[in-house]
């Protein structure tokens, strides 16, 4: 578009130079003919002006021989004669110069003849008077007088005449005073309209030839920015021939700065060297025989040859083009687009294998796959899926009905159903059949398919599985389930069993016990009443145990789900719980704030349960007792303690108290089942209290530990995952 | 009402049982009329023709024919009954059993002891907490203990 | 759905007896909170009848001396757990100042007389008042043992946990999951 305007306007532009040339041309003829005109008219006047004065010289002439004759003639001079002849060719040459100045004007020939005739009747007259000068006889006198009256005559005569040539001349000067002033008035207005509008098709034509500088110059910056800035580079060459007139080498006529970017050399310093010199791999690398191929043909060649730049590896393309004398070539760098090719036809041979290893994986896993175009109607089958069904590989049509041929009887509608669902949803369908194989053996199958939209062509892609084994494993599972389902039954009975119906009887025995024991006792002998004190605690100690076995056998990972527990809560209740023997015992509990972490919620309770009634149990008979519950938050490499760390972060919650302790012996004891390290007389408890703390920490994933000195206290350590 | 004579039900299989709670309450300082069940059907029977009110039943969990808790149902679903004091008397210590037996309106509930000094304290307290919110304007519906 | 109500028990009582004297037929006046004139004597049938209809809602009719006094101990109780100021007194010197008897003789005659102590009384008043705020408030515990001039929620708890055999806690959850089910049905 702004090249179009440049070249369409240098139409208009010789068009428009052509008008005003005409137009100034027109015009000037206009103003030579005015101011001719003016000259002429002015010639015209002044004309006037000399016949009026010939005029009046003219007749002051016949005045001056008028009086010169009675002069003469009174005083009788002699010399008349030759004083009238002097004047008389005076009188000629101003009547040739009237005549010759009114040549033009009938009106004034006219008089002139007239004035003519009557000079000549002066002449005859005044020689007349000339003759009888001297001779002052009586008939002298009188002709003379007649003579006199004559010239008198004459006279009046030329005077009138002169009256007419003034009157005459008069009129005709106004006339030419008229047109000399018309044509003084308009010559400047013509004169004038010449200047201006040599002025507006001088400034017109500035104004044109300005615009189009400065067009020109904003073009030449456009081409410059598009040279610079393209990715491509721009180069001309001109030829350098031999005394042959063969093409030998090329010369940098130009290049644009892009040289620089691929090169490394500024486009400045390539300029005027040879592209022998600068870049002699090309002389060989086929780019120069392009070159010359080009300027000798005409056509546009292209070429993609690898360079070595700083090095670095670089793909060029060149295009070139005969371009007057020499060749413009365009150069693209194309490393990318090489580098992509590259890659692709890497990914194709990596596809190649992966499909490869996709069939061996087919056969390992025992899996098939097929494409089914519902529009069309053909299918594609893998080769395992044949040979899943006990065939080779296309031994049969791929197609839906060839292989519904294999499908258990029992199992056709399911499948049909299957693959009508297929069609209708867009989800992945999942369809469980049977299939007899052609060597008649029963094998489950599992198709999961799902209908795809590809260029606007439908087709169900789907993976087809020997689920046989799974299936098989399956039941297997299903029974030890069920096996299961039943011991976890019997468990629960035996709870049951425990709670109730065990505890039952037990209890009967005690209230006996203590009924014997209030009123029988003092009856007893000294023995006997040492047998009566051990089946009563026999008896109370079988509870105990009995109630702890119970909440042990309780404490059961599979069957509780983990849930958000505010361990600052369960510790409260717990405190709640325990609040009379706090009360009674009078304990000093200071605890930290508590995480909130996952876990099963009665299981807590119980975990701290055990461990502030331990430390009631044990509490300092010395001191004032204290327990404090801390908490922290800590990385497993700070753990000092080994134990299967699966989580990154614990919790670290420690209960300690400056109870009667334990020896350090004994930290990992008095963690197992009925490990009892007090005399049975001095505390009670059936030993069970820790164990079940231990089970309650394994259950979630933790760790629990104590250390402790003889009659300073204890610290219960427990690690739980954050 | 007088300080003489509480009326007290109670419903329990175990004939053993039934011995023992009859002996604590003779033991007691408050004078008491009992009355026994050998199950859920022949206590709601008597509940049902009875001309006066006990002034508190206690009842076993676990009883043939009918259970305690289906009394506890059966009773606070009867506009005659309603107002009557359950004590639960049973074995089981389990939470599960102890609110399930609250929330269906049961007023107290007794672990059975394991000796004869136990039960009599208990029946003690219960008689003595039932005397006083039947005569010290307590609020009935918070009376609700766990002995 | 569920509501909450309360309700004052002074017109309460009055709106009950007034319902249950009208049955009656007879001429009467109430007195005060505990007291009722009748214009003539009440034959055995008709106290009888009283009697029976009151137990429904927990009325007694006290018809000696002795009983009244219980009363009177009670009341002066209920108002000393009412009162504010009351509260920092002791127990004992308030019922000495209040009712003009030793102490001594008031706890004698009161054990005697209603099988409890009057201090296991004032626990069971408290706790009844701490489960009543537990029930029907939005209080919590710290709340409710300032209230009822506890030293500690511990204290609180301990206490309701000797005389109920629950934690607060669990009395709660439980008249919760009661009135739910009341509803329910």
């Amino acid at each position: 578009m702004y090249f179009r305007g440049i070249i369409s306007s240098s139409k208009s532009y010789k068009t428009a130079l052509v008008v005003a040339i005409a137009l100034l041309l027109l015009l000037s003829s206009i103003s030579y003919r005015q101011i001719n005109n003016m000259r002429k008219s002015a010639d015209l006047v002044s004309s006037s002006l000399m016949v009026d004065k010939e005029i009046n010289n003219l007749f002051s002439k016949f005045s001056l021989i008028e009086a010169f004759g009675y002069r003469s003639l009174i005083l009788n001079d002699s010399t008349f004669a030759e004083t009238y002849q002097e004047y008389r060719s005076q009188t000629d040459t101003a009547f040739l110069n009237l005549s010759n100045l009114s040549k033009d004007i009938p009106e004034q020939t006219q008089y002139l003849d007239m004035v003519s005739q009557w000079r000549d009747s002066l002449d005859i007259t005044i020689n007349n008077l000339n003759k009888y000068r001297g001779q002052l006889e009586q008939d002298v006198e009188g002709k003379l007088m007649t003579e006199v009256e004559k010239i008198d005559f004459i006279y009046q005569k030329l005077y009138s005449l002169k009256l007419g040539m003034s009157q005459s001349k008069q009129a005709l000067l106004k006339e030419r005073m008229i047109a000399y002033k018309t044509n003084t008035l308009f010559t400047p207005f013509v004169s004038m309209l010449l200047v201006v509008f040599s002025l507006i098709v001088f400034w017109v034509a500035f104004r044109k030839i300005n615009n189009s500088r400065k067009k020109l110059v904003s073009t030449q910056a456009f081409l410059e920015n598009i040279v610079t800035n393209s990715n491509n580079l721009i180069t001309y060459f001109r030829p350098v021939k031999d005394e042959s007139g063969k093409i030998i080498d090329f010369v940098f006529e130009y290049a644009s700065n892009k040289i620089e970017d691929i090169s490394g050399i500024p486009a400045k310093q390539i300029i005027g060297t040879k592209l022998s010199e600068s870049f002699p791999t090309t002389m060989t690398n086929g780019l120069f025989d392009m070159y010359v191929n080009c300027l000798n043909t005409g056509n546009i060649n292209q070429l993609t040859r690898h360079y070595v730049f700083n090095n670095e590896t670089v793909w060029l393309k060149s295009i070139a083009s005969k371009l007057e004398e020499g060749v413009n070539v365009t150069t693209i760098e194309v490393t990318q687009e090489k580098q992509k090719s590259e890659d692709l036809r890497g990914l194709n041979e990596s596809l190649f294998s992966k499909n490869a290893i996709l069939n061996n994986a087919e056969v390992i896993a025992k899996i098939g796959s097929f494409t089914k175009y519902p529009e069309v109607g053909n299918s594609e089958m893998s080769d395992n899926l044949y040979r899943l069904i006990g065939c080779k590989p296309g031994e049969f049509e791929p197609s839906f009905e060839n292989f519904k041929a294999y499908v258990h009887p029992n199992d056709l509608q399911k499948f049909e159903k299957g693959v009508a669902k297929n069609l209708e949803s867009k989800e992945i369908t999942e369809t469980n059949y049977r299939i007899i194989t052609k060597d008649d053996k029963l094998r489950h199958f599992k198709s999961t398919s799902l209908l795809i939209t590809e260029n606007g062509k439908q087709k169900i892609v789907g993976v087809v599985q020997d689920v046989t084994h799974i299936i098989k494993k399956d039941k297997k599972l299903e029974l030890k389930n069920k096996a299961l389902e039943r011991s976890n039954a019997e468990l629960e009975s035996f709870n049951r069993v425990v709670s109730h119906d065990l505890q039952e009887p037990l209890r009967k025995i005690q209230m006996f016990i203590s009924l014997l024991s209030d009123t029988e006792r003092k009856n007893l002998s000294e023995k006997g009443e040492v047998f009566f004190n051990k089946i009563e605690n026999s008896a109370g100690r079988m509870q105990l145990l009995i109630r702890n076995l119970l909440t042990y056998s309780r404490i059961d990972s599979t069957h509780e789900d983990f849930q958000e527990i505010d361990l600052n809560k369960k510790l409260e209740k717990v405190e709640d719980n325990l609040s009379e023997r706090i009360l009674e015992n009078n304990i000093m509990i200071i605890k930290k704030e508590l995480p909130i972490i996952k876990g099963i919620p009665f299981q807590m309770e119980q975990l701290f349960n055990n461990l502030l009634s331990n430390a009631i149990k044990y509490k300092s008979q010395t001191e004032a007792a204290k327990i404090i519950i801390d908490a922290s938050r800590v990385h497993r490499n700070e753990i000092p303690v080994t134990f299967k760390k699966s989580s990154k972060n614990y919790y670290k919650i420690v209960v300690s108290d400056n109870g009667i302790g334990f020896s350090q012996d004994n930290a990992t004891k008095i963690f197992e089942i009925f490990e009892r390290l007090h005399q049975k007389t001095e505390y009670s408890g059936t030993g069970i209290g820790l164990a079940i703390c231990k089970k309650i920490v394994d259950n979630h994933h933790g760790f629990i530990h104590a250390t402790s000195v003889v009659g300073k206290g204890s610290s219960f350590y427990i690690y739980l995952p954050a | 009402m007088s300080l003489t004579n509480l009326n007290v039900l109670l419903a329990d299989d175990d004939e053993d049982d039934r011995w023992l709670f009859e002996q604590a309450l003779n033991d007691l300082k408050i004078k008491t009329k009992l009355l026994l069940f050998k199950n859920g059907k022949e206590l709601m029977e008597h509940l049902q023709k009875a001309n006066h009110q006990p002034h508190i039943v206690f009842l076993d969990l676990n009883m043939p024919i009918k259970n305690g808790m289906e009394c506890l149902i059966e009773m606070r679903k009867d506009v005659n009954l309603k107002g009557i004091p359950v004590a639960i008397y049973s074995t089981s210590s389990s939470e599960e059993d102890i609110e399930n037996t609250f929330v269906k309106g049961a007023n107290v509930y007794i672990n059975k002891p394991n000796n004869f000094e136990a039960l009599k304290k208990v029946v003690d307290k219960v008689l003595q907490l039932n005397w006083q919110y039947h005569t010290s304007n307590l609020n009935r519906e918070n009376f609700l203990f766990r002995i | 759905m569920k509501i909450y109500v309360t309700f004052d028990i002074n017109s309460t009582r009055n709106a009950i007896l007034k319902e249950q004297l009208d049955k009656l037929g007879v001429d009467y006046t109430i007195e005060a909170s505990n007291e009722i004139n009748f214009n003539e004597k009440l034959t055995t049938d008709q106290e009888s009848l009283l009697a029976e209809s009151f137990i429904k809602y927990g009325i007694t009719i006290i018809d000696n001396q002795k009983s009244e006094l219980v009363q009177r101990i009670k009341d002066s109780i209920n108002e000393m757990l009412e009162d504010d100021e009351a509260s920092l007194y002791k127990v004992s010197s308030y019922l000495a100042d209040k009712l003009n008897y030793s102490y001594a003789y008031l706890s004698n005659f009161f054990s005697e007389n209603t099988y409890t102590s009057i201090e296991n009384f004032v626990i069971l008043k408290k706790v009844d008042y701490a489960k009543e705020l537990i029930a029907n408030t939005d209080l919590t515990l710290t709340e409710i043992a300032y209230r009822l001039n506890y030293s500690s929620v511990a204290h609180l708890s301990g206490q309701f946990k000797k005389t109920t055999g629950l934690t607060p806690s669990v009395f709660q959850k439980i008249i919760k999951k009661r009135k739910a089910f009341n509803y329910n049905n």
